[in-house]
Parts: C-alpha cells; structure tokens; sequence
C-alpha cells in the first residue's frame, strides 16, 4: 500500500517535471506577472508600444551612425532629432491635403442614401427586365446603411480613441524613444541578469530567437502592408476611383488586421464609389475587383514568402484572439494581437525545447545516458 | 558609505554595475581571442558583456545544453569534466565553451565551480549585435576565433595520428566497447582543452 502510494506519488512528479508542463507553468506565471504589470503600466502603455516600434524601426539608421565611430549619445540625439524633424515636416504636409480629403468626403458622404438607393434600384431594374429577381432597392438601402453606419460607428470609435491616444502621447513617445535608444540594450541585460545561474543561457537563448521571429514576423507584416497599400492605390488610380492614395493606404493599414481587415478593406473603396460623380455599379464593382486582385496576390505571393512562416498559427486561434484582443482594446488590441500571440508561441516552443535538451541531458549525466553519440566525432 | 543610492532596492536600474569592466577588459587584452582589438573597443565590448557569480559545486553549464557563449574566468577555479572525468581546470583569464559563439551547438562537457567563481559570458547574441555596430573589428575577432580553433584542430589531428584508433582496431576487429570509446573521448578532450590553454 505504501509503495503504492510512492509509486503515484513519484509519477506526479514526473509529471510535473515534465518539459511541457514546467514549459507552460513557467509560460502562464510569466503571463500572468505580465498581465498585471499591464494593468499597472496601461495609462502608459500606448506610448510605450509606439516607443518601442520606434525604436525597433530606427535602431538600424543608429547602428548605421555608431558603425561610422559616432559615440552613441549624440547618434541617437541625431537619429531622434532627424526623426522628429520628418515627422514634423510629413505632418505639416500631409495633414492639410488629408483633412481637405476627409471634409470633401464627409460633405458627399451626405447624399449617401440617395446614391446608394439609385445604384440598388438601377440593379433592380436591370435583375427584374432579365427575369432573375426581385429587388426591393429601398429595403436593402437602409439595411446597407444601418449595418454599415454600426459597423463604422464602432471604426470611428476605436479610431477616434487610437488617435486620442497619440495626441495624449506626442510629448511621451519620444521621450521614452530616446531613453530606449539610449539604454535599451541595459536595460534588458539587466533583467536578464535576475535569472538564476541555471537558465541564463537558455533565457537568453530563448529571447534571442524570441526577438528574431518577433522582428521578422513585424518586419513581413509591415512590407505586407505597403506592397498591398502601393497594389490598391495604383489600382484604383488605373480603374480610375477618386482618392486613390487615401483609399490604398487605408487597404494596407487594414490588411494588417488577421481575417477581418480584408473585409474591412472594402468598405471605404464602395463608400467612396456612392458618394462620387459617378455611383454606378460597374464602378463599384470595379472598385471590389481592385480588392480582390490585391487579396489574390497577398494570399498567393506575399503571405506565403513574407508573412506565413514566421506566424503558423491555427485559423480558430486568429479568430478568436484577434476577436478579443479587438473587444478588450480596440483597434489598438486588432493590430497587436497576432504578435503578441506569435511572441507567446515562439517563447512556449524555446522553452519546452530547452527544458526538454535539459532534463534529457541531466538524466542522462546521472544514469550514465548523456554521453554523446558516436556519430558527433 | 551608505548612501540610499547605494541600496540595491533605489539603485538607477539603468546604470550597469561596472567595477568588474576594468578588470575583464584587462583579461580579454592578454588572451588571444582579443589580438588586435584595439582596447578601447575590447573595453566597450566588456560593458555588453554578462557577470555572473557561482557557488561551489554549482555547475556553471551541462554537456548537452544549448551554448549562448563563451565564458572568462575573473577569479577561482571551474573544473571541465566529462562523465566523471576531469578534463582540465580554469583559472583566471582563462576562456572557454568559445565554440558556442560561432553556432548554438551542444556543450561537449560539463563545467562546475569547485570554489566560489565570478565569470564573465559573452554571448553569441552580444557578437551578433557587435558586428552589426562595429564589422570590422567583429571580423577580428571571429578571425582570431577562427584560429583559435584551426590550432585546437591541428592538436586533435595531432592526437589523432596517434595509435589509439590503431590499439583498439587491433583487439577488436574494427569494433570497439563503450568503455574504449569513452576513454578514447576523454582522452581526445584533454586534447581539445590542452590545445586551448
């Protein structure tokens, strides 16, 4: 009875010194610490993502600069000045053509109804003299309006609120930029040095690979987005679309959603179709095939070379995760979700691996098993 | 002095603790790996380095880990072994594990602290951010390597053509026990390890 008892009790633990589970217990505690320190860091946490994409985009120009013998204060104080300077500048230039844009498309966005109800009922008349179907024009009108204008109610909101964020942040950002330049690299260090002599190698060995993946994965979603923002607004300039180059851009920035952003793509291309001089069908149409060749061409070329193999994960766990990350924060949550899943699969992977290499190895070194193979020499 | 800045709990989290760089930078400039860096790099290059401290009997890395990289011994002593045997003992300024800066291969032995031991990692992921700053002087460095283990191959080759596979074909018709080829193995690390000191 009592060796019984020892025998189970000698298989739970087994169990829990199995690589998995230790993997994925080390994986939730380090989640969980996370979540909390999210919940403590949130008034700050946007300046704190947007800092760091900044410093991961502007870290190569600074390595460019230091490469040439430059002592590293006064290259990042170059880097972040230059930066500032392009922000400032694009800004000014683009800001007034942008908000010029947005007027004279909200002004035609109010005969919205009008030109949606003489496309549908044009549709209608044209289904109904070749026999096919009935089509009750003004039904489907505000059904189209009333799904759209909840559906844009909620962009608007999210973007509203994104863009509230960056306003509130404009000072912060690129304070914490310039500290990150400056001390990132102590920073972590530091925080690497708090593991135990143990799994120092491995925590490193698991955040370089962690980092690599990570910055591979942004930096294909990111070309991703501008090959798609450059394919729509030079298609829709072709098919001959009002504000080509608001419309494409707006095609990339959504594309970077997982499943729902192409669908989102479409909208805007539509809406701007109705509200032009020339709301017809074969325009509108016109306007879907530009979004369906440059979905064609994502999903055969661009995905499959650029994006898919750093991010193989499951369709169902996408949805579900780009879903929650969109209900719990917003657009921000839309954008974030992939990598930050992706960066939790990569870790959980190292660690199971290391811990696996591990335990293999110690048990071996005690039974006599770990020598190396023959085959090494 | 005891000033609040000094407690560990208000130190600037930003500031490495750096008493150790010095002197490391001071090690790295005698050994072989570091010829002609010049020493204010190698200096700049120890500030990205890692200090660690080991108790006694603590094993610093297992054969069969992943390396991150190599480690320099600031003071006491670590012994390489392997299944038991004792290959060779580091003191200070001596470097090794260096073969996990060029690939993130397996450790071929086992180290362990036999006295309280501070050392120094310098890792693959800091050679790699390096050479992305300073190529030139990375390619020193990775050339200096490079030679470093062309002459631990010479030496194995050396052992090599020895009469040690020749003992053992000759008393087993070309197959050789478990026990002959561990020997065999140790014998060849002590090769290894001697060719780098």
């Amino acid at each position: 009875m009592r060796r019984e008892r020892r025998v189970g009790s000698d298989r739970r633990a087994a169990a829990y010194n199995h690589p998995v589970i230790r993997a994925t217990i080390i994986l939730l505690l380090g989640v969980a610490a996370a979540c909390a320190l999210l919940i403590l860091i949130r008034p700050v946490l946007f300046s704190l993502v947007i800092s760091l994409v900044l410093f991961a985009a502007l870290t190569p120009s600074l390595n460019k600069l230091r490469q040439q013998g430059w002592p590293p204060l006064r290259a990042v104080t170059v880097t972040m000045l230059i930066t500032t300077a392009g922000i400032i500048a694009g800004g000014a230039l683009l800001f007034p053509v942008i908000t010029d844009q947005i007027h004279q498309i909200a002004r035609q966005a109010g005969h919205l109804d009008q030109r949606l109800l003489a496309v549908l009922t044009t549709i209608g008349h044209w289904l109904e003299g070749n026999h096919l179907i009935h089509l009750d024009a003004e039904q489907l009108t505000t059904t189209i309006l009333t799904t759209a204008s909840a559906k844009m109610n909620a962009i608007h909101a999210s973007m509203q609120a994104f863009f509230a964020d960056i306003a509130a942040s404009l000072l912060l950002i690129p304070l914490i930029t310039f500290f990150l330049l400056c001390d990132f690299n102590t920073l972590r260090n530091q925080a690497m040095q708090l593991l135990p002599n143990r799994y120092f190698e491995l925590g490193w060995i698991i955040y370089t690979r962690a980092a690599r993946q990570l910055m591979n994965y942004i930096g294909g979603i990111a070309t991703q987005a501008v090959i798609m923002a450059a394919i729509c607004t030079l298609g829709f300039w072709l098919v001959g679309i009002d504000y080509a180059p608001l419309l494409g851009i707006t095609a990339g920035l959504l594309n970077t959603i997982p499943f729902f952003g192409i669908s989102l793509a479409k909208i805007p291309p539509i809406v701007v179709v109705l509200i032009s001089n020339d709301p017809s069908a074969v325009n509108i149409l016109l306007a879907l095939c530009v979004i369906f060749a440059a979905q064609a061409f994502d999903n055969t070329y661009l995905i499959p070379r650029i994006v898919a193999k750093s991010a193989s994960l499951h369709p169902l766990t996408v949805i579900i995760s780009v879903m929650l990350g969109g209900y719990y924060f917003g657009f921000f949550g839309l954008i974030l979700t992939i990598p930050t899943l992706f960066s939790l699969k990569v870790i959980h992977l190292e660690l199971i691996r290391g811990l696996r290499r591990q335990s293999a190895h110690h048990a071996g070194t005690d039974s006599g098993k770990g020598f190396p193979s023959y085959r090494r020499l | 002095m005891t000033s609040a800045s000094k407690h560990p709990l208000w130190f600037n989290f930003f500031r490495p603790k750096d008493d150790w760089i010095e002197e490391t930078a001071q090690l790295c400039q005698q050994h072989q790996l570091f010829n002609n860096i010049p020493p204010h790099v190698i200096h700049w290059l120890v500030g990205t380095m890692h200090p660690r401290e080991f108790q006694a009997d603590e094993h610093l890395f297992w054969a069969g880990d992943e390396g991150a990289g190599a480690v320099l011994m600031l003071s006491g002593r670590v012994t390489i072994s392997h299944n038991g045997t004792k290959l060779a003992e580091m003191q200070r300024g001596d470097i090794f594990g260096e073969v996990a800066l060029v690939d993130g291969k397996e450790r071929t032995a086992d180290a362990v602290a036999i006295e309280p031991s501070s050392v120094v990692f310098f890792l693959r992921a800091d050679l790699d951010e390096w050479s992305k700053s300073q190529p030139e002087h990375a390619c020193t460095l990775l050339r200096n390597l490079g030679g470093m283990l062309a002459q631990r191959l010479l030496q194995a080759n050396q052992a090599l053509s020895g009469n040690h596979f020749e003992k053992m074909d000759a008393n087993h018709d070309g197959t050789i026990t478990r026990e002959e080829f561990e020997a065999f193995y140790n014998k060849l690390q002590r090769a290894y390890i001697q060719a780098e000191q």
